[in-house]
């Protein structure tokens, strides 16, 4: 019994597997109806063979030792099609959109998923010959895979160059680099009805050459590189074909976005400009909370760290007047360190948009649990910081559209003891609410 | 063709959800008793024998169905009573007994009720399990449904994979055995599910957020501003704080969104991401395979782990609360480092981000592509170069030249 064993062992530890690619194993094999093995999941990693009742169609396309495509009829009622991976050297056929895989080797086509961490999941095997157990079969073709990957690598390497030759083509014909420019003009992608602070808008490039070629930005459908383009921008930043508006209105001189742009490539440097005004219908908000404390987890040996104060909101001062923009009458905002008198932020909104300050406390940090090995107690948790007062001035309070959000910080929670001899810390105590006035 | 194509994505599912299905045979087991008494091999009903229902109502649902493969140990057939309306209000209601023994002198049963959307949209009945009353499904949660697949035949199926047929002609097992009959579910499925990710899609377009942003990768200094936690699977955020220039002292935070889930339209690959600063290019996969500190350094991503419309929220560098440290995605860091000598105080720089799909080596379709200015500040000098007035605290630029020793 011993050497049986033994002679098994030997057997599927040493079985030779095939170092033939795909035209060589499927040529061996005929198209027709193909005796269907099918796994069945027992549980508990526990998969088998089960043979199914009704033989599949299959058929193989190309020449007789060029096989390029395999078409399965799935019980004899779904057709799938699977294409050869690399035309080079192919280790599989492959359904671009299901992902499965079909492999040829030794007479058995393997049907089956591949996972580059996990290796083969074997659906079925099509095959006039008897399945070995699961993990032998998963085995040989594991072991095909990975070493028909290391004899793909020139196949591979061809079809990498050919395809980076394709791309770079493509790269040169759509760059700005050596080319001479007649004209450079900027267009909205989506021209937005409603464009104020932090708006984003989409603003693509058209190039015109000098010969009269057109080139255009990914977002007007072309293929030039943002990055072929240097910028002079006002109103906020411009990249990737976005200009998003400034959150501080002193940094929007004539209540504008303005962007002037050329070729990094252009020593003439001929420049396109582009202009929109804003309406400053959009919400906006100020973010002006206490930061959390430090949660306790220090596994320091001799003693649990307690967590992190944390803290309070900033009280701030918020001027409201109304002045007039591009011929529309909208509200200015002035917010200022209540305390410090700072000037934080500028900001202009339409009536009817929405202000949202938030000077919230920060929440307290929860204790570290026990685990220390000389002292086990739970750390103290950190209080919660107390929100910001905010007060309200100007003209327009009464007509602004705003929600200050002032709540003091959560308490943080005490760590809990290591054992029940050990103490739980002292949870922190909550911030208090600010005060708003106005 | 069309259809086809989609029935075989699905199908993957279907065909290849061994994990979900792990417990399939044990529960099945459980059911027929076939773990402990059988040899594990199928077995086909016995012509027409069996036991022999008398239920009956006007659909011509009701009655005697024999089964492909015992549910319950030594019962080859089992009964359907539908009904349709009880006092006065319609209720959809099947009861299947099952045979065998059950709870005290009950047999063991089950009941489903129809969905009426599928029959009235697709044609087919599709009755979904509501309450059981049979010990083998005690604590089996699983999502089990009779699927008409023919005229009289239903395919049984336990959490999509169909484990037997169920067929008021048993002349008809030679038409539809256990293989056909999971064919026949995985395309009725598809209709199902088609309009269900039609659904999604048009769900996701109708948000401004992302329709803007198809294709795109989108930045932001706080991962939050990019995704809301726990929402992959939606648009949680407004858009408001996605940014065109980020501070290179602080978060770098990027995401990209998809014209369709890379599981569902890129299934069994991986995902590449490369990143370009002044012409110097690096991309994970390439840096993955060079060495195995890179390896350890850049873990591999696959497309099954990418399910939304939008990746999770990456970075190139961030500051982790929990590990009170910066974590940075070191293919990126790459890039700047070799850009390093050009970086002044004060400049911006362009920086593109593009995901790839990749397979055996290659990269396959760009899936999402985005620009972001970055901004060298003093500070940004001070993290990246280092502080002249801690001399003890490596820069980025010094931790990662340290790395390249390795």
């Amino acid at each position: 019994m011993r050497l049986l064993l033994l002679i098994f062992a030997f057997l599927t530890n040493t079985h030779c597997f095939s170092q033939e690619n795909q035209y060589v194993e499927i040529a061996v094999l005929n198209s027709g109806s193909f005796t269907v093995h099918k796994v069945i999941d027992k549980g508990y990693g526990d998969y088998r063979f089960e043979t199914a009742t009704k033989p599949w169609p299959v058929s193989f396309d190309g020449e007789a030792n060029k096989v390029t495509s395999v078409l399965i009829k799935r019980a004899g009622i779904i057709d799938e099609k699977y294409e050869i991976d690399l035309p080079g050297f192919p280790a599989y056929y492959v359904n671009a959109t299901s992902g499965i895989c079909v492999s040829a080797i030794d007479g058995k086509l393997y049907y089956y998923t591949y996972s580059i961490k996990s290796g083969s999941t074997i659906a079925y095997i099509l095959s006039s010959k008897s399945p070995g157990k699961y993990e032998v079969e998963k085995k040989i073709l594991d072991d095909y895979r990975s070493e028909m990957k290391k004899l793909q690598v020139d196949a591979r390497e061809d079809r990498i160059e050919e395809n980076n030759a394709i791309a770079e083509k493509e790269a040169r014909e759509n760059s700005l680099e050596g080319k001479a420019i007649q004209s450079i003009n900027f267009k909205l992608v989506n021209a937005p009805s409603d464009i104020g602070m932090l708006t984003i808008v989409s603003i693509g490039i058209e190039c015109t050459l000098a010969d009269g070629t057109i080139l255009k930005t990914k977002n007007l459908g072309g293929k030039t590189p943002y990055t072929d383009f240097d910028f002079e921008v006002k109103g906020g930043d411009y990249a990737g074909g976005d200009f998003k508006v400034a959150s501080d209105s002193r940094k929007i001189p004539n209540d504008k976005i303005e962007i002037i742009g050329w070729s990094k490539f252009d020593a003439k440097k001929v420049k396109g400009s582009f202009s929109l005004k804003l309406n400053y219908k959009s919400d906006i908000f100020y973010q002006y909370q206490g930061k959390g404390g430090a949660s306790g987890r220090g596994m320091t040996v001799g003693y649990s760290v307690h967590g992190g104060n944390g803290t309070d909101g900033k009280s701030v001062k918020v001027a409201a007047n109304t002045q007039s923009s591009n011929g529309e009458s909208i509200i200015k905002l002035v917010i200022t360190d209540a305390y410090s008198g700072e000037v934080l932020a500028e900001a202009k909104i339409n009536a009817k948009s929405k202000v949202t300050i938030n000077v919230s406390g920060g929440n307290g940090g929860n204790g570290e649990v026990g685990t220390s090995n000389y002292g086990g107690d739970g750390g103290n948790g950190g209080d919660g910081g107390n929100g910001g007062d905010v007060y309200l001035t100007g003209n327009a309070v009464g007509m602004l559209n705003i929600e200050v959000l002032q709540v003091g910080g959560r308490a943080g929670a005490g760590g809990k003891g290591k054992t029940t001899v050990n103490t739980s810390g002292t949870n922190g105590s909550s911030g208090s609410k600010g005060n708003l006035y106005n | 063709m069309k259809k086809i194509t989609t029935a075989l994505t699905l199908g993957t599912f279907f065909l290849f959800s061994i994990g979900a299905n792990a417990q399939l045979g044990k529960l099945k087991d459980k059911i027929s008793g076939s773990g402990s008494g059988s040899s594990g091999k199928t077995e086909k009903t016995s012509g027409g024998s069996g036991k022999q229902y008398k239920f009956e109502d006007p659909t011509g649902i009701s009655g005697t169905y024999y089964t492909s493969e015992q549910i319950i140990d030594r019962q080859n057939t089992i009964g359907w009573l539908f009904t349709k309306e009880k006092d006065g209000k319609i209720i959809n209601n099947l009861y299947v007994e099952l045979g065998g023994k059950g709870y005290g002198d009950r047999p063991n049963s089950v009941q489903f009720s129809l969905k009426e959307k599928y029959k009235t949209k697709y044609g087919f009945n599709y009755f979904y399990l509501t309450d059981k009353d049979c010990p083998g499904l005690v604590n089996n949660n699983h999502k089990f449904v009779f699927m008409e697949i023919a005229e009289n035949t239903y395919a049984f199926a336990e959490e999509d994979k169909v484990i037997c047929v169920a067929m008021k002609d048993v002349a008809d097992f030679s038409t539809y055995d256990k293989e056909t009959a999971q064919v026949l579910y995985d395309q009725n499925m598809v209709k199902i599910n088609e309009e269900a990710i039609a659904k999604v899609t048009e769900e996701w377009m109708a948000n401004e957020v992302y329709s803007k942003n198809v294709k795109k990768v989108v930045f932001s200094n706080q991962w939050y501003n990019l995704q809301k936690q726990g929402y992959a699977n939606k648009i949680g955020v407004d858009g408001k704080n996605f940014k065109t220039e980020l501070d290179m002292a602080g978060n770098m935070n990027f995401m990209a969104f998809f014209d369709a889930p890379p599981a569902v339209k890129y299934p069994g690959q991986q995902i590449n991401i490369e990143y370009e600063m002044n012409g110097v290019k690096a991309n994970r996969e390439e840096l993955r395979k060079s060495s195995a500190a890179w390896s350890n350094m850049v873990p591999i991503l696959e497309t099954k782990d990418f399910n939304y419309h939008q990746s999770s929220v990456r970075a190139i560098r961030e500051y982790n609360q929990y590990q009170s440290a910066y974590v940075q995605d070191y293919a990126a860091i790459k890039v700047l480092y070799e850009n390093r000598s050009q970086l002044k105080e004060g400049q911006t720089y362009s920086f593109t981000i593009r995901f790839y799909t990749h397979k055996d080596g290659e990269n396959g379709e760009l899936i999402a592509e985005g620009v972001v200015t970055l901004k060298y500040t003093k500070e940004a000098k001070m993290a990246f170069e280092g502080d002249p007035a801690k001399p003890t605290v490596k820069g980025v630029f010094k931790q990662f030249a340290d790395f390249l020793e390795e």
